[in-house]
């Protein structure tokens, strides 16, 4: 004699939500709540809207289908400044296979950014990120922090620190 | 847990069927029922939930830290390196989000879910659809009794019939016996109680449901217009007051907000206080912090040999701009350092974002158009690298900027353990507070026989007793209070 079949659906019910439980643990592990860890490889990098100094529009999702390097920075943080000329330098040489580079600035005075940007001869765009919102989705402590997001916007490699030159042709060898 | 204040008789008269009588050949629905059905296991499992809070109270939890190790490296340094990676590894460092401790919850839940309908629904069954004709020796059993002889002995139960009913009893006769009884819904209390607190429980795992709950911080500058994290929403101070005592005692922080949605229209007005959020859609913003810089600073611009003032301007420290016009002279931001500072090189940078001290080289150009380039520190005037030039700053005033710090929270999870509670308060009410009373009448010779029961307050359901047998036959029922003068 088995038990009434309301009991043994009631059983099954739960047995069946608890495994489900145990499948979203194992198959979503470890999401570390922890500050600075940023977004893990192989997720799609956050959509974002932000603007240069100049008032012109960058979405992230426009730039689908190229190969695009998010460079977190501020004008005051000599890291930043250090690594400016060989992204810069990368940026020309990479330009014709679609390369991209989006500097994000972190909320400061135009006149510092555009003055910053004309003594280093920046040519790749420079957008402000006014509320801090970006910084946060992307997950950023140290400066700078670059992300590297391929042609369908998934994020395929993250570089905190000054970035040298193999490290960084590594990373944009995996986006190409 | 247990149907509390049945009485033994009354028990086997609704004879509850437990899960331990063992039946050979159970199968894993069964033994998953038994598990979650058993007493001792939810016992336990309430110890260990118990056990394991004090423990997430103890240990210092992730979200506490204030420090820029990464979380595992200063668990190590905290606890030693095997302790701290052991606390981190299992999370114990991240308790009310860790996988155990939600389970532990979510076995919780089901153990009181099962628990309650295995004692439910054959109480269900006893109380909603009760045989109004035992056997007589059950009735005869009863605790309380009370005997009256009818005036119609051809319809005996008529009088009894209809004074329980003007007592708001719901009244069943059969076969010649009457059954009765009212207050059913304190039978139900315990298990309302039980919904409530799954309830309770499932607000508290909402936490681990995404988009459900956040907890975020932001600065939002007089005036400024930002996005509220994870909504389609936007807040903008107007204006950031502090208020202090005479003794230097903080006396208001108060935030003078607005919401506006995506275009710029208003949606919502609040002033932010202390203890006093400003609630929309769900997403509560917190007065938490404020910060105030250096914001602006008039400035006039003077010849250097009369002194004379040639005009003045206001200059936005927070965002210069490119060129001001003073009195026909032109003064171009050429570069701003809100906190100047000399880099390892000895060349001028800024050495933060903050207006802590800045300074602004300024390229002048005259009306009849010679132009100089000089530095122009606005907190130290006097301070110029090239003090040759025909024209000279000079700092009239500065003024400050506030900047509200706001913490953005969202819990889905609160209303819903308010109705849990809510609901808990009702089933107590009921448990405590509604006496299930039930009684049974049968002919017995020339007189009727009632037995009453209650499973609460049994003083009550006795001199209730005593009344009703009063009114239908004062002979056989003279009140207590006129035999012994006093009730026991």
């Amino acid at each position: 004699m088995r038990y009434p079949t309301w009991k043994r659906l009631t059983s099954a019910t739960f047995l069946t939500l608890l495994a489900g439980w145990f499948l979203y643990v194992l198959l979503w592990p470890n999401q570390s709540t922890a500050a600075g860890t940023g977004i893990p490889i192989g997720q799609a990098a956050p959509d974002f809207e932000l603007q240069t100094v100049d008032g012109q529009v960058y979405r992230l999702s426009d730039l689908k289908g190229k190969p695009v390097m998010l460079n977190f920075f501020a004008t005051w943080c000599p890291p930043c400044r250090a690594e400016m000329p060989l992204l810069e330098e990368t940026y020309k040489e990479y330009k014709d296979q679609g390369f991209v580079i989006v500097a994000i600035n972190l909320n400061e005075a135009d006149v510092a950014i555009t003055s910053f940007q004309q003594k280093l001869g920046l040519t790749f765009p420079i957008v402000v990120d006014k509320s801090d919102a970006v910084s946060r989705a992307y997950d950023i402590v140290p400066l700078p922090t670059s992300y590297f997001v391929d042609k369908n916007g998934i994020v395929q490699g993250l570089y905190k620190g000054e970035i040298r030159k193999p490290q960084l042709l590594e990373l944009i060898k995996k986006i190409l | 847990m247990d149907e509390m204040g049945v009485a033994p008789v009354a028990a086997a008269e609704e004879e509850i069927q437990t899960a331990e009588t063992r039946k050979p050949g159970k199968d894993i629905l069964d033994r998953t029922w038994d598990f979650f059905a058993s007493v001792p296991v939810a016992t336990v499992l309430l110890f260990v939930i118990a056990a394991a809070s004090v423990g997430g109270s103890l240990i210092e939890q992730e979200s506490m830290l204030s420090t820029v190790q990464a979380p595992g490296d200063y668990y190590a340094a905290r606890y030693g390196p095997v302790m701290g990676t052991v606390l981190f590894k299992t999370g114990m460092t991240h308790m009310y989000s860790s996988w155990w401790y939600l389970t532990l919850l979510f076995m919780l839940g089901i153990s009181l879910i099962i628990c309650s309908l295995e004692r439910f629904v054959p109480l269900w069954k006893a109380v909603q659809r009760p045989n109004p004709a035992p056997d007589e020796g059950f009735v005869r059993h009863l605790k309380n009794h009370f005997s009256f002889r009818p005036h119609q002995a051809d319809a005996p139960m008529v009088a009894l019939a209809e004074a329980l009913k003007a007592r708001r009893y719901r009244v069943v006769e059969k076969d010649g016996r009457l059954y009765a009884d009212k207050g059913r819904w304190g039978r139900w209390g315990p298990y309302i109680t039980h919904i409530g607190l799954i309830l309770v429980l499932v607000g508290a795992m909402m936490r681990a449901i995404p988009g459900a709950y956040f907890d975020q911080f932001i600065w939002v500058r007089d005036g400024e217009i930002v996005k509220v994290p994870n909504t389609d929403f936007f807040i903008q101070s107007e204006k950031f007051v502090a208020e202090f005592y005479d003794s230097g005692a903080p006396k208001l922080y108060k935030t003078e907000a607005r919401i506006l949605d995506g275009e710029g229209k208003e949606l919502l007005r609040h002033d932010i206080v202390m203890n006093e959020p400003l609630t929309f859609r769900w997403v509560e913003l917190y007065q938490s912090s404020f910060k105030q810089e250096l914001g602006k600073a008039i400035v006039s611009l003077n010849e250097r040999e009369s002194g004379k003032e040639i005009g003045t301007f206001e200059l936005d420290l927070l965002q210069p701009k490119p060129m001001y016009e003073v009195g026909g002279y032109k003064i171009r931001v050429v570069d701003y350092f809100p906190d100047f500072g000399l880099d390892s090189a000895g060349k001028p940078t800024s050495k933060s974002s903050q207006v802590n001290n800045p300074g602004v080289v300024a390229e002048i150009t005259t009306p009849d158009g010679n132009s100089f380039t000089n530095w122009y520190f606005v907190m130290y005037p006097e301070m110029e690298f090239d003090p040759s030039i025909p024209v000279k700053f000079k700092t009239l005033d500065m003024g400050v900027v506030s900047t509200t710090g706001l913490t953005v929270k969202m819990d889905l999870g609160v209303p819903v353990i308010y109705l849990g509670l809510l609901i808990v308060t009702l089933g107590t009410f009921a448990t405590f507070y509604i006496p299930h009373r039930r009684y049974w009448a049968m002919v017995e010779g020339p007189k009727v026989l009632v037995g009453g029961w209650t499973n609460r307050n049994q003083g009550s359901l006795v001199s209730e007793m005593q009344r009703l047998g009063h009114a239908l036959d004062p002979k056989t029922n003279p009140l207590a209070d006129q035999m012994e003068g006093e009730e026991r």
